[in-house]
């Protein structure tokens, strides 16, 4: 009988001695057969290593950087493993047993399709559990250059929620080290869907952590990410129109006030941690990309907010909290797509 | 002993037929030892002739060519360009743009000093050089230093970012100082030569030298704006990263570094030029938006005098004199801490 194809689940980890055991454990009890484990734990401060080396007798094999080589890591990952499919476990982050079988069954039956997204819960420190609304409305398989803009205005899905192909990774030239990692993430799902098909399944199959040293929330405050994000959406559709792509051009605006939009929400975040000067910033820069932003009530809110003097401020908690109305979202997927049942990955 | 090595040009060419002629002599009249020279063209598939007039110099000369079948954009062109390079031995490394032209002694002399003072962490020299216009006319840029110097990596960096748009400089390499990470910038999809050498200068001290010893192509930037962001982008990536504590600078430095504050001004100053700039174009919307972003940048600009004149200017349809507006690229000693050679 054939073998079942390897599959390598990479867990990168810098200072997660706290949540590493469980993820290391998430990637042990998958219900598939043929699977490497590699933690590699970047230079971590804490006893992250001890809690990984407890796990070697199980087959997982450990290493560590020299120092902290930041997103880097990956890259040394993808050569320290050698399977035909790989996942990027965050350190923080759980897959359910089923994940990885689920998800080779579609790769497997459809060698189109460079990676497959599913869907996820988000989960807490404490272990408590926060359902979210899957992104789109069922699941399919879709060309990629449909997708395309999509990922010019969101990430749909981080990397615990995805299976790649390693050949297609590795023609894209795998993961930017660039970026902080919500860039990082919506830039490999868009290179991907240059050269591949895409594969999406309604099913929660990871749990996303959400907790204070996530670094996307350090790339806030040090205000890199807004940054990041406008150059990588004006390079995308650069590089779309030279694919012959002209939905992601089309999309450009659209993705500007997505990207507004979002500097606002950031705006209130930081509010919401009484750092007004920051918060300023945010509201500047959404200007700067989506300058009819002034028009809309979230903008006129959020700028209201700010102008407090310090003594309004500090009695309008109730406010910063009621800003925002926030959007159920279940999309119907992209253009061209095939939808697919779930017999055919079980 | 006197130390023998090669030197590679490479000239990555994309439709450019009637520029390649004067690059490649150029190169042909260095002063440097020819048969050290090794010419290496890659074609990114041009279509008008091009890659046949390479392969004419090549059956005339030593120049290698290579040809691609895909087209590629300009930093993966440039990756697939160096891995061509695996089979040549040689030290060092220059890259030649179609129409940029390599005034005589430049390699000899850049070859000199990386001898006289690269190590293992500096792998770069950075030249200044002139502007060659359209009609073939050499313009002079105003050096960025008042003096050869060496440059640590990230801490001075920033500082380099602040210097006019239009600038442009002429880099000379050690092998495998390009650094891998290049081919994943995806927004360097539209680098400018500056940005190109920014990401270089992570990984790498940099040496600087004030003469000019080349002539590159004049180029015009794209939406300000944007030029604006990716340097803010890039001294952001830089304060991130640099671990560089004084303690930390290697013996040579002085230990003092430029403040994150002392940036911020001269990215402003930089900024302010190019939004009275737009306001004679009549280009108020652009200027606007530069505002917005002075503000983002250095809340406490408000007060700030030619601020305010921009911010009238753009109310009244005012025409601003530039003079008040002093270039944020004259040149200027060297940042502090480096050192002077």
């Amino acid at each position: 009988m054939k073998k079942a194809p390897l599959v390598s689940i990479m867990i990168p980890n810098r200072n997660h001695a706290g949540f590493l055991g469980t993820c290391i454990e998430s990637a042990l009890n998958q219900t598939y057969d043929n699977i490497e484990i590699v933690v590699l734990d970047n230079c971590s401060d804490d006893n992250s290593i001890d809690v990984a080396s407890r796990y070697i007798n199980r087959g997982v094999s450990v290493c560590r950087n020299p120092h902290n080589i930041f997103n880097n890591s990956y890259k040394v990952l993808s050569r320290l493993t050698q399977g035909k499919y790989m996942t990027l476990l965050c350190a923080d982050d759980l897959i359910k047993p089923e994940f990885i079988k689920k998800c080779v069954n579609i790769m497997e039956k459809n060698s189109e399709v460079g990676y497959v997204h599913c869907e996820r819960d988000y989960i807490d420190t404490y272990g408590k559990i926060t359902e979210l609304d899957p992104f789109y409305n069922c699941s399919f398989i879709a060309p990629g250059h449909s997708a395309l803009p999509i990922y010019m205005l969101t990430d749909v899905a981080q990397p615990a929620q995805c299976l790649f192909r390693r050949s297609t990774f590795n023609s894209v030239h795998g993961y930017d080290t660039e970026f902080d990692h919500t860039n990082a993430d919506k830039e490999l799902w868009f290179k991907l869907s240059l050269i591949s098909d895409y594969a999406y399944l309604r099913e929660k199959l990871a749990l996303i952590r959400i907790h204070e040293a996530r670094e996307s929330i350090i790339g806030f405050r040090n205000f890199f990410h807004p940054l990041a994000m406008y150059l990588s959406i004006d390079s995308q559709a650069k590089r779309g129109a030279l694919s012959g792509c002209s939905n992601v051009v089309e999309r450009l605006p659209a993705a500007f006030e997505k990207l507004a939009g979002e500097s606002l929400q950031i705006a209130l975040s930081c509010l919401k941690e009484n750092d007004r000067g920051l918060a300023k910033k945010y509201l500047l820069f959404s200007r700067i990309v989506f300058s009819d932003i002034v028009n809309t009530e979230n903008f006129n809110n959020v700028s209201e907010l700010c102008a407090r003097d310090d003594d309004t401020f500090k009695n309008s908690n109730d406010d910063v909290e009621n800003v925002f109305v926030y959007r159920k979202r279940s999309y119907p997927p992209p253009e061209g797509y095939t939808m697919i049942e779930e017999n055919h990955y079980q | 002993m006197k130390n023998i090595y090669n030197v590679v040009v490479l000239l990555l060419t994309d439709n450019c037929l009637k520029q390649i002629d004067t690059s490649i002599e150029s190169i042909h009249s260095q002063t440097f030892e020819q048969k050290r020279l090794k010419i290496v063209a890659v074609d990114n598939g041009s279509t008008d002739g091009t890659y046949e007039r390479l392969i004419k110099y090549a059956r005339e000369s030593e120049l290698a060519v290579f040809r691609l079948r895909e087209r590629f954009l300009p930093t993966r062109l440039l990756c697939h360009a160096l891995s061509f390079l695996d089979y040549i031995n040689y030290k060092y490394i220059t890259i030649l743009r179609p129409g940029d032209i390599l005034y005589p002694d430049f390699i000899a002399r850049c070859a000199d000093i990386m001898e006289k003072y690269s190590d293992c962490e500096r792998g770069i020299l950075i030249s200044e050089t002139d502007i060659r216009e359209e009609s073939g006319k050499l313009k002079q840029q105003s050096p960025i230093f008042t003096n050869n110097c060496i440059l640590r990596k990230k801490v001075h960096y920033p500082y380099l970012l602040t210097t006019g748009f239009e600038h442009k400089v002429q880099s000379f390499y050690c092998r495998g100082m390009i650094p891998l990470i290049l081919p994943e910038l995806p927004f360097a999809v539209d680098h400018t030569a500056w940005f190109k050498m920014a990401n270089y200068l992570f990984a790498n001290d940099c040496i600087y030298i004030r003469e000019s010893l080349s002539a590159i192509r004049d180029t015009a930037y794209e939406d300000p704006v944007h030029e604006l962001m990716l340097r803010l982008y890039q001294i952001t990536r830089c304060e991130i990263t640099s671990s560089h504590r004084p303690a930390d600078m290697p013996p040579g430095y002085t230990g003092k570094v430029p403040s994150a504050k002392q940036v911020r001004d001269r990215l402003c100053r930089l900024a302010l030029k190019y939004a009275a700039q737009a306001v004679n174009q009549g280009n108020n919307k652009i200027a606007d938006k530069i505002l917005l972003f002075i503000e983002m940048v250095e809340a406490d600009i408000l007060n700030n005098e030619e601020y305010n004149l921009v911010k009238q200017a753009i109310k009244n349809s005012d025409h601003l004199e530039m003079e008040k507006f002093r270039p944020a690229w004259e040149t200027v000693s060297p940042p502090q801490g480096a050192v002077i050679i």
